[in-house]
C-alpha cells in the first residue's frame, strides 16, 4: 500500500516556531491551492480533496482558497503552497508571467489534468510525491490524459506514466516514513 | 413702515436669530489641535507607503509630529489579510504568513532622543465593520489539541460584536492596539537577533528575519538595504510591539523607552476584544483608525527595561459583571510532555503527573476545564468554545507561592451571553 508515503511529506515536528508549525501543517497535508477569482477551481479542488481522502488518505488533503490569483501565485512562488489548481489559461499565464500575474513561475509543472484545469507544482515538489499522485489518479481513472497542456509535465509524473518505479523519497523525509512502502503494480 | 414689512417683521427677526444661533452652535470649524493624519492607502501593506511589517532603525519615518499633536493612524488587521464576512476555513491556509504584522508608521516624534521615554496616550479607536477570529493549525496555546482551521466572522459596531457562527453571543467592544511600539536601535537589533538565534538553535521558538514579503521592501525586502537584520513582529520585545495586552484601553497611557532619535512610533493589529491569553492565537482581529497623543519624558528611557502602562478606571470598565471561573493547577497525565517544554528534552517531565511552580501548565489546566464548561453548560461546540475563550476568557495568576501548585484561573465573562443581558 501507499501508506506512509505522502504522510511522509510532513517534516519532523520538531520545529517549535508557531509559523513553522503552520508550515508543517501545510506540509503534513497535501494542501491544494484554489482561488476565488477562478470560481470553478474551488469546487474542483474540494472534489480532489474528497477523492484523495478516499483513495490516498495518507495525503491528508486539504484545500486553501486564496482570494486572488495573484495571492495564489505568491504562495506558490514562496513555497508556502506546493500544489495549485489552475485553469489552463491561468497556468500558461503564470508560466510566462502574463496578466493577471505580476511575475512568472518558470518552473511550473503539471501533475494532472482535470477538464479545463491543471494541477500544478514547482520542481521543488518531490518527484516521488508527483509519482504517487499520478499513479493514484491513473489507478482510479480520476484524471484525463495529460496532453495539450500549456506547462510541462512534472518529472515524477513522466516517470509514473512511463511505468518507471517510484523515485526515492527525499533524504529528509525517508526517516519520517513510518510504514514500509509497497510499490503498486504499474499500468 | 410699509404694512407688508410690518407683517413680516416677526418672521425676519426669527430667521435672523436662528441664523445667528446656528452659526454660534456649529463647532465643526472651531479647531485647537494640530492633527497628523496617516490614512490607509491601498488594499495591502505592500500598496501603502505608510505601512511596514518588519522592525529596523533604518526604516524611514512616514510622518513627523510634535509632542501634543493629535496623531490619527489607519491600521490594518494582524494578518494583512483579504478575509471578508463570507470567508471560510479553507481561506486560512491561503494566508501569506510573511506579511504578518502590518504596522502603520513609524512616526518621528520631534524632539525625542535615544534614552528618552515616549508617553503615548490612547485617545480613540474607531473599528472597521468586520473582524475575524481564527483557530490556526500549529498556532495557539492548545495547538496540539486544535489541529484544523476554523474561522468566525464578526459583524462589529461600537456596541458589540455578533456572528452568525456564534449565536446568542455579543462580545462587548473593548478595543486596544494588539501591537504598539517604537523602533529598536541598531544595538538592540543585534542583541535581540543574537538571543533569538541562540534560542532557535536550542530548539525554542524564534523567527529569523524573512525578507520575502517584508515591508518596506527597500529596507527589509530581498534586495533591501538591511534584509538580514529586519526583525519579525511576532514577539513583543523591550520596544513593545505585539504585546496583546487588553488593559491598554482607550484612556490609558503607554510609556516606551526610545532607542532611536524620533522614537519611531508604530501601531497596528487592533483587537476589537480579547481575553487575557488570546488562547486560540487570535482575538477579534480588525483594522481600525487609532488616535493618540504623545509626550516626551526626557531621559526616562534609561530607567526602563520595557513598556509600562498607566491608567484610571479602564481596567474596571472591562471587568465582567458576572463570571464563571475555573482553577488550574500544574497537573498533567503521566507520560505527557507539554508541547511548550519539548525543546528542553527533559527526561524528568514525561513520567510526572505534577510539575513544580509551572504557571503555563496551570493555565492549560484551567483553560481545558473552562472549554469543557462552556460546551457542557452553554452548548457551544468544541471550536466555538475555543474561539469564545480567546475573546472573552481571562487567564489570571492566582498565586505563585503555594509550592508546587501555583494557580492560574480562567475567568469567563458571562456578559457575552445574550440570555444574561436585557
Amino acid at each position: 500500500m501507499l501508506a506512509g508515503i505522502l504522510g511522509a511529506v510532513a517534516v519532523p515536528a520538531t520545529a517549535h516556531t508557531p509559523y513553522r508549525q503552520w508550515q508543517v501543517y501545510r506540509q503534513r497535508h497535501l494542501v491544494i491551492g484554489a482561488s476565488r477569482e477562478d470560481a470553478e477551481s474551488y469546487p474542483k479542488a474540494k472534489e480532489l480533496q474528497a477523492f484523495l481522502g478516499e483513495h490516498l488518505p495518507e495525503a491528508s488533503a486539504r484545500v486553501a482558497r486564496a482570494r486572488t490569483l495573484k495571492r495564489l501565485a505568491d504562495l506558490l512562488a514562496t513555497d508556502q503552497l506546493k500544489v495549485v489548481l489552475l485553469s489552463l489559461d491561468h497556468a500558461e499565464a503564470l508560466l510566462r508571467g502574463r496578466a493577471p500575474f505580476a511575475f512568472a513561475v518558470s518552473d511550473l509543472h503539471a501533475l494532472a489534468r482535470f477538464g479545463n484545469h491543471v494541477l500544478c507544482a514547482r520542481t521543488v515538489f518531490p518527484d516521488a510525491h508527483a509519482w504517487i499522485l499520478a499513479w493514484t489518479f491513473a489507478e482510479h481513472d480520476q484524471a484525463e490524459q495529460p496532453t495539450g497542456l500549456p506547462v510541462p509535465l512534472h518529472d515524477g509524473v513522466e516517470l509514473a506514466l512511463a511505468g518507471a518505479p517510484m523515485p526515492p523519497l527525499p533524504d529528509d523525509l525517508e526517516a519520517d516514513a513510518s510504514e514500509e512502502v509497497e510499490v503498486p503494480h504499474q499500468h | 413702515m410699509p404694512t407688508i414689512f410690518r407683517a413680516l417683521l416677526p418672521l425676519i427677526l426669527t430667521a435672523a436669530l436662528a441664523a445667528a444661533f446656528t452659526a454660534r452652535a456649529d463647532t465643526t470649524d472651531s479647531k485647537w489641535a494640530t492633527e497628523v493624519v496617516i490614512a490607509k492607502q491601498g488594499d495591502l501593506c505592500a500598496d501603502d507607503p505608510s505601512c511596514m511589517n518588519r522592525l529596523h532603525p533604518a526604516i524611514p519615518p512616514v510622518a513627523h509630529a510634535n509632542p501634543g499633536d493629535i496623531i490619527t493612524m489607519g491600521t490594518r488587521d494582524a494578518l494583512d489579510s483579504d478575509l471578508t464576512l463570507d470567508s471560510i476555513a479553507d481561506d486560512m491556509a491561503a494566508l501569506d504568513l510573511n506579511l504578518v504584522h502590518p504596522m502603520t508608521g513609524p512616526v518621528h516624534i520631534n524632539g525625542v532622543k535615544r534614552g528618552d521615554a515616549l508617553a503615548v496616550e490612547l485617545l480613540a479607536i474607531d473599528p472597521d465593520q468586520y473582524g475575524y477570529t481564527l483557530i490556526v493549525p500549529g498556532f495557539g496555546f492548545l495547538r496540539d489539541l486544535y489541529t484544523e482551521s476554523y474561522i468566525v466572522n464578526w459583524k462589529l459596531t461600537p456596541r458589540g460584536a455578533v456572528s452568525d457562527q456564534m449565536p446568542g453571543i455579543t462580545v462587548p467592544y473593548e478595543a486596544f492596539p494588539g501591537s504598539i511600539g517604537v523602533l529598536p536601535g541598531e544595538p538592540e537589533v543585534q542583541a535581540w537577533k543574537a538571543r533569538e538565534t541562540a534560542l532557535a538553535e536550542a530548539g525554542g521558538i524564534a523567527l529569523a528575519p524573512q525578507p520575502l514579503g517584508a515591508q518596506p521592501a527597500a529596507v527589509c525586502g530581498p534586495e533591501g538595504s538591511h534584509a538580514a537584520d529586519c526583525l519579525r513582529t511576532i514577539p513583543p520585545r523591550e520596544n513593545g510591539g505585539n504585546m496583546d495586552v487588553q488593559q491598554m484601553q482607550v484612556g490609558t497611557t503607554i510609556i516606551f523607552p526610545c532607542y532611536v532619535d524620533g522614537c519611531g512610533l508604530f501601531i497596528g493589529d487592533v483587537h476589537y476584544a480579547q481575553g487575557d491569553g488570546e488562547v486560540s492565537g487570535t482575538a477579534i482581529e480588525i483594522g481600525a483608525v487609532v488616535t493618540v497623543r504623545t509626550s516626551i519624558i526626557e531621559g526616562g528611557g534609561t530607567s526602563m527595561v520595557a513598556p509600562q502602562v498607566s491608567g484610571n478606571d479602564e481596567i474596571r470598565d472591562i471587568e465582567p459583571t458576572r463570571f464563571h471561573q475555573t482553577v488550574g493547577l500544574p497537573l498533567k497525565a503521566a507520560g505527557e510532555v507539554p508541547i511548550y517544554v519539548t525543546y528542553l528534552e527533559s527526561q524528568k517531565i514525561g513520567p510526572l503527573e505534577n510539575l513544580s511552580e509551572d504557571l503555563t501548565l496551570a493555565a492549560r489546566h484551567a483553560l481545558i476545564q473552562m472549554l469543557d464548561y462552556i460546551q457542557a453548560e452553554h452548548g457551544l461546540t468544541r471550536e466555538q468554545a475555543y474561539i469564545l475563550a480567546s475573546v472573552a476568557v481571562d487567564l489570571r495568576v492566582g498565586q505563585v507561592v503555594d509550592v508546587p501548585n501555583y494557580v492560574v484561573t480562567a475567568v469567563l465573562n458571562l456578559d457575552v451571553f445574550d440570555k444574561f443581558r436585557n
